[in-house]
């Protein structure tokens, strides 16, 4: 190797390194842990030979330690809490949606709770207005995959539980589909209203609703 | 017009009652009542003849329909068109028993849930069946369930009418101070359509408690029991009201057990005797005085 393509390599190693330190500048800047990069420490390519660039750790992120609810393991409904962590952004919305996707696509968890609702199910946008119910919005294509009242309750529930519990603003939880307003997600839940993700599994209505047989009438 | 009331949630109940009434005025039109008896006079010494019993209407709702197929099952039974056999096979025992049948789809379309319910109050009918499958992200997941509406739905909607007549008296939390908004008000024909299965949840709780009761005795299948929803479906019906899952197509075995016709043959016996013994419980809408209509 001569001098000439030594220096190009050197360059080139240059570049790629600087490259990947500012898409690691990039992507950490999302959060607000990223400022003790802001003085170009982390910016100066090395040569050839320089040591390889070091993603930032972990702990520089702002992560926020955050509660999901996904469906519990077993043959009854029911939700299981589950720890998960998002970025930790400024904005509730911002935070509304990672949630929203962490439920939708689950998480790994050692009890074996799994998303409410087979995957695919996709996420068009969330919001939070200014009453404090969040709005999910799900792409109704995908919706289709979702069949049976008990996996459109759990994903309602999982979705409402979840952003209300870790969303101070957030009050009541809505559905849209494909940005309008539904009757259902799935043919069952009324999505009209809006929930807290408190309503079901409810408890179980008492062992008889049935008032006693009227006495059979004595024959004449 | 204006409906006035010193209890906000009287008066939406009150207006129910008027457009449950209005609509039976409906469907009245569309649907003669039984011909008068055209016997001869009974001789003075025979007894009466016993006067002919209004027929039990009943709207069976096949769940879903059209381009929604429901639930699938792993080897590809659709909720739709399981639904749809079952809903005949009951309406055909019924009919054998003296029972008035309406389907809310006779095919595979797909109306909304709301033209599901207002094909009951238009029909007038004495019970609302809506037929489903169940699916589940376990696949161990299995039984039959029997629904009903649950009371946050219909809470809420109180709520919602009870803050509108605050709103429309421009008053506080006095109740007593209130009146109500005007009834053109768009609004409030929706709030009474979400509140129109109120006055019927305790004979819903009855049909469903018997309906879960028949299922549980007629096949060898696991008690997932009475629950409580807010299945839009159900939410505007003005009569008892129920939504049954006959099983869960997700799981393998009950998914062959619904594909089988001698299983569906007991499935539908089953909810037949169940809507027998609620028609002997509380006899057709207006027909049986004394009864919580």
């Amino acid at each position: 190797m001569n001098r000439r393509s030594a220096a190009a390599v050197g360059l080139a190693a240059g570049v790629v390194g600087g490259l990947l330190i500012l898409a690691g500048f990039g992507l950490s800047s999302c959060g607000r842990g990223t400022r003790g990069r802001e003085d170009g420490a982390g910016a100066a390519p090395g040569g050839a030979g320089a040591p390889a660039p070091v993603a930032p750790p972990d702990t520089e992120v702002p992560y926020r330690e955050v509660t999901i609810y996904l469906r519990a393991p077993g043959e009854a409904l029911a939700l299981a809490a589950v720890p998960a962590r998002i970025v930790d952004f400024p904005s509730p919305v911002e935070r509304a949606r990672q949630i929203a996707r962490l439920v939708l696509d689950g998480v790994p968890d050692a009890t074996g709770a799994v998303a409410p609702a087979r995957p695919g199910v996709r996420l068009r946008e969330a919001l939070i207005d200014d009453r404090g119910i969040a709005w999910v919005d799900l792409d109704g294509p995908s919706l289709r995959a979702v069949g049976g009242s008990d996996e459109e309750m759990a994903l309602v529930a999982a979705l409402a539980r979840s952003l209300n519990e870790n969303l101070e603003a957030v009050v009541r939880v809505g559905f849209l589909v494909s940005g309008e307003p539904a009757e259902t997600l799935a043919g069952h839940v009324d999505a009209t209203r809006t929930y807290t993700g408190y309503e079901w599994p409810g408890p179980p209505p008492p062992a008889s609703l049935l008032p006693p047989a009227p006495a059979p009438q004595a024959a004449p | 017009m204006t409906i006035r009331s010193a209890h906000p949630v009287a008066a939406a109940l009150a207006a129910i009652l008027l457009l449950a009434a209005a609509s039976g005025a409906g469907a009245g039109a569309q649907t003669p009542p039984p011909a008068a008896p055209t016997a001869e006079p009974p001789s003075p010494a025979a007894p009466p003849p016993p006067a002919a019993p209004a027929a039990f209407k009943v709207v069976l709702d096949p769940g879903h329909g059209g381009t929604e197929d429901g639930a699938i099952g792993p080897t590809g039974l659709k909720e739709k068109d399981l639904a749809l056999d079952m809903a005949r096979r009951l309406a055909a025992l019924l009919r054998a028993d003296g029972f008035e049948v309406v389907l809310t789809r006779e095919g595979d379309d797909g109306p909304t849930l709301d033209q599901r319910a207002e094909v009951a109050n238009v029909q007038r009918a004495d019970v609302f069946v809506s037929l489903h499958a169940n699916a589940s992200r376990s696949s161990k997941a299995r039984g039959a369930e029997t629904y009903f509406l649950s009371r946050h739905a219909t809470d809420d909607a109180a709520r919602t009418v009870a803050a509108l007549e605050n709103d429309a008296a421009g008053v506080g939390d006095d109740p007593t101070a209130a009146a109500a908004p005007d009834a053109n008000d768009p609004a409030i024909p929706l709030i009474l359509w979400d509140m129109a299965q109120t006055i019927y949840l305790e004979q819903s709780a009855q049909l469903a408690e018997i309906v879960q009761r028949e299922l549980n005795g007629a096949l060898e299948i696991t008690d997932r029991g009475v629950r409580q929803a807010p299945f839009r479906v159900l939410v505007g019906a003005t009569m008892p009201a129920v939504l049954v899952e006959l099983g869960f197509l997700t799981n393998p075995e009950e998914e062959k057990r619904l594909a089988d016709g001698e299983y569906r043959r007991k499935l539908s016996e089953a909810l037949a005797a169940a809507l027998k013994q609620f028609r002997a419980r509380v006899g057709a809408r207006g027909a049986a005085a004394g009864t919580a209509r």
